[in-house]
């Protein structure tokens, strides 16, 4: 079984369908880009994996064991760690605090959490706006920030949902090189919700479209660009 | 900063007054301020840290004074006994109420809204029971001086004993701030899902939290009813009270150890000022005047009069 | 004989219903348009029978002759409090604990005002064709909360058209239901909360003039409505007009049965058993907007 493994997965809202009958696998030190039209269902997807919603049917697998139905905790426990769309600081506190708090499942103890959260801080090259508030921050460092946290917990698995929105050319590529990184050093896998889709194209080993809920296809970068249906999708739109 | 110098010193300054010969009733003044600034520190842990803004924690100040004064009538049972009796009591209910409020989500007003319909179910109980409770006329503690049952012909060592239950809990909200479930509370406080997605248990650190601060009440109840000698349903699982608690919090800073405190230094000394001067229509301007002091703390000062205190410090 | 005595009980509970409506629809307005819960609603309806009670002695006129100057008045009242309590908090996006703190202070500078000025005496007025009966048998029906009962009704319809026609009525419905949209359409925003507020005190101050002649008032004789009236809302669904209606139905109809039957004391805990179960179980509500 892979990593991680979502078997026919399906959610509804009332009478929408939110997701239909969704396979999904992620492997370990795998980069699994997710993209597809506003409203496809991907943030979805994102918040039944975390545990944030329940799936009307289907089953969810972590390291060969179930985690359907799941308290989100339980699966940030595990190694499954989701960032959101919008970002969501613990907003008064400030950065160090917030990536700290991160840090604290793994280590009760305060000082030690500190620490690990000022490396995080370095690595992503937030150190120098430790003590300011979160709430205070540009996008682009919230969105850094919700990075750090989410690394703090010491994730297996990085459940990103559209981590690059918002952020200049440079700064995306930072972001893009930390994850490459994350994965070649730390082992990270990832499952990258994208807008941008030129940049998904360059990092993702494996992309899947999501349309309607559907899964429309999942194969390498080149053989999706290529694919007629989600050209069709797209409208022949080049995303910068 | 491993322990407040401040507290120490405060404490022990304290603790040597009653050394003054002061009147008895300069220290009454005193046991009020201390019981307040307790019973708004409990509080604090659950509303002010976590937000989970009770407005209804008289129901555990009732408990607690009900429930050990019942056992001490009826079955002889010393105060001291009593109270333990008393907090188990009011764990249980606190229990009830909040786990499953916690664990389907009732928040914000709604959950403040439950404390309020929580207390006001206990004050018609408690009236309701006649027989056993007196009803609405409430009890009254037969007085019978001794260290056994909890009752002094002075209030020194009323005193001391509401220092060091206040030194408790405020050592208690300190560390609590400094350690890892402070943290977790601040970071419900601010944002709940996110937290989740962290891996902190919501559910889990809530009930915790109230367990702690209801803990703290419920012994309030029985120091309170030890002290008045007399308790009666309206007072004790009254509104008034459930507002009086959150207010002297709130106004100090609720999410600080030291807030509450400062709250009550300056609300119980106002208070008693005025229904000194305004005499006749004793609580009523005094509450008139509190009601608009949070009007105003509320607009301009979010962080209560502590957070002033710091800014202008920082200056 | 037994289905007599049911009978009335029903009756009573349409009629016990009728007096919490008015209160929980102007409630229930204030929050789907501001999505701030005016825990001093009660409060404005002791004021409003404060106000009747003064206008009435003083002049000696029948309370009920008292409506036309008392809910304009009241209307002023809630603008007031919209625009110098409720509004700064908004615009300088204090957490909801302001809120919290300020209702809480408003209560009480209401309360302990009217403490000060009426002191904690109960005052009524009599009305003597209020407490007076009309008998349709098997039933009894007080005039008094009959003339509550058909007025609530009265203005639930009124209110319903409002709503649905009314340009204002739509405009408020708008803002209920997307505040951000209505801010790009052009709706001046600060006149449609003010309005909203006036329009849940006015509508207070009818109660008020209403029910005058069937309570005593005191200062704390507010409360107790603003409770009822959450209650009620939350059964209902916060924002939802016919839930409201249908809460006010629901509590009545417990309150008359079981305060009949067991206790009122009984009562009032039945009716917040049946808000936390609500709470927990279907938070939005019973009733479907």
């Amino acid at each position: 079984m892979a990593l991680l493994e979502t078997q026919t997965v399906t959610k509804k809202f009332g009478g929408l369908n939110a997701l239909q009958n969704v396979d999904l696998k992620l492997e370990k030190q795998e980069i699994v880009g997710l993209i597809g039209p506003n409203g496809s269902g991907k943030t979805t997807l994102i918040n039944v994996i975390a545990g944030f919603y329940k799936p009307d049917s289907g089953r969810i697998f972590f390291e060969d064991r179930e985690i359907t139905g799941l308290y989100p905790h339980d699966i940030a426990h595990r190694g499954i760690v989701r960032t959101f769309q919008l970002t969501r600081p613990f907003g008064n506190l400030t950065v160090l605090e917030n990536v700290t708090i991160g840090a604290l499942l793994k280590t009760r103890i305060v000082e030690e959490a500190e620490g690990k959260a000022l490396e995080i801080l370095r690595s992503v090259d937030l150190y120098e706006m430790r003590n300011s508030r979160s709430k205070d921050l540009t996008t682009g460092n919230r969105k850094r920030l919700e990075l750090a946290r989410a690394l703090a917990v010491e994730p297996r698995v990085l459940l990103l949902d559209e981590v690059l929105a918002g952020l200049t050319t440079s700064e995306a590529q930072s972001i893009l090189s930390l994850i490459d990184k994350l994965r070649r050093e730390q082992g990270v896998s990832f499952l990258i919700v994208e807008h941008i889709v030129r940049a998904i194209m360059t990092i993702s080993d494996r992309i899947a479209v999501l349309d309607a809920g559907e899964k429309i296809v999942e194969d390498t970068p080149e053989s999706v660009a290529a694919n007629e249906t989600v050209r069709a999708i797209y409208l022949g739109k080049e995303h910068v | 900063m491993p322990f407040p110098r401040n507290l120490l010193i405060l404490t022990i300054l304290a603790a040597v007054i009653p050394i003054l010969p002061l009147p008895s009733y300069f220290f009454h003044i005193l046991i009020m301020l201390l019981l307040f600034s307790y019973l708004s520190t409990a509080w604090t842990i659950v509303s002010g840290y976590a937000k989970q803004i009770s407005l209804g924690h008289s129901s555990f100040v009732g408990l607690g004074a009900y429930v050990s004064t019942l056992l001490l009538i009826y079955f002889g049972v010393t105060p001291w006994f009593g109270a333990v009796a008393a907090i188990a009591v009011s764990l249980a209910v606190a229990v009830l109420i909040g786990f499953p409020a916690f664990k389907f989500g009732v928040r914000g007003p709604y959950f403040s809204f439950a404390t309020m319909a929580l207390a006001a179910i206990l004050e018609s109980i408690f009236i309701s029971a006649r027989k056993i409770t007196g009803g609405s006329l409430g009890i009254s503690i037969p007085y019978k001086e001794s260290w056994a049952y909890f009752q002094f012909s002075s209030k020194i060592p009323y005193y001391y004993i509401a220092l060091l239950t206040w030194f408790l809990a405020v050592t208690l909200a300190f560390s609590i701030e400094r350690n890892w479930f402070g943290y977790y509370l601040m970071a419900i406080r601010e944002d709940e899902d996110a937290a989740e997605a962290v891996g902190i248990n919501v559910t889990r650190s809530k009930l915790i939290a109230l367990l702690l601060s209801v803990g703290l009440t419920a012994w309030g109840g029985v120091f309170y009813a030890q002290y008045n000698l007399y308790i009666d349903p309206a007072t004790l699982f009254g509104l008034p009270l459930s507002f009086q608690i959150a207010t002297t919090s709130t106004i100090g800073n609720p999410k600080r150890w030291i807030g509450p405190t400062i709250g009550a230094l300056v609300l119980v000394p106002f208070s008693e000022i005025l229904r000194v001067v305004t005499g006749a229509t004793f609580g009523s301007l005094s509450f008139l005047l509190y009601g608009a002091l949070l009007i105003i703390v509320a607009r301009f000062l979010p962080n209560g009069l502590h957070g002033l205190m710091t800014e202008k410090a920082k200056q | 004989m037994q289905s007599e005595l049911i009978l009335q009980v029903v009756v009573n509970g349409f009629l016990t219903a009728g007096v919490y409506m008015l209160v929980a629809v102007g409630l229930n307005m204030i929050y789907g348009v501001m999505r701030v819960f005016n825990y001093a609603q009660g409060e404005l309806v002791m004021l409003g029978m404060y106000g009747a009670y003064w206008i009435s002695t003083l002049f000696n006129v029948n309370p009920y002759l008292t409506l036309p100057a008392i809910v304009p008045l009241l209307f002023m009242v809630g603008v007031g409090i919209q625009r110098f309590m409720v509004a700064p908090l908004v615009k300088r996006r204090l957490p909801p604990e302001s809120h919290v703190l300020t209702m809480i202070g408003l209560i009480f500078v209401l309360q302990y005002s009217a403490m000060l000025v009426w002191t904690s005496d109960y005052r009524n007025v009599v009305v003597p064709i209020a407490t007076t009966s009309i008998s349709i048998p098997p039933c009894q029906f007080p005039i008094g909360r009959l003339i509550v009962f058909l007025s609530s009704v009265s203005i639930a319809v009124l209110m319903f058209f409002f709503f649905k026609c009314a340009k204002m009525g739509k405009i408020i419905r708008a803002t209920c239901q997307d505040r951000e949209a209505a801010v790009y359409m052009g709706i001046n925003i600060d006149r449609v909360e003010a309005f909203t507020f006036g329009l849940g005190a006015a509508l207070a101050g009818v109660a008020a003039g209403l029910l005058l002649p069937l309570y005593y008032v005191n200062p704390f004789a507010g409360f107790p409505f603003t409770i009822i009236s959450f209650i009620i809302v939350t059964l209902g669904g916060l924002g939802n007009f016919i839930g409201a209606i249908m809460g006010s139905l629901i509590i009545g109809m417990v309150e008359s049965v079981v305060g009949t039957f067991i206790s009122p004391e009984i009562a009032s805990a039945v009716a917040f058993t049946i808000f936390v179960l609500v709470l927990i179980l279907k938070p939005s509500g019973l009733f479907e907007e």
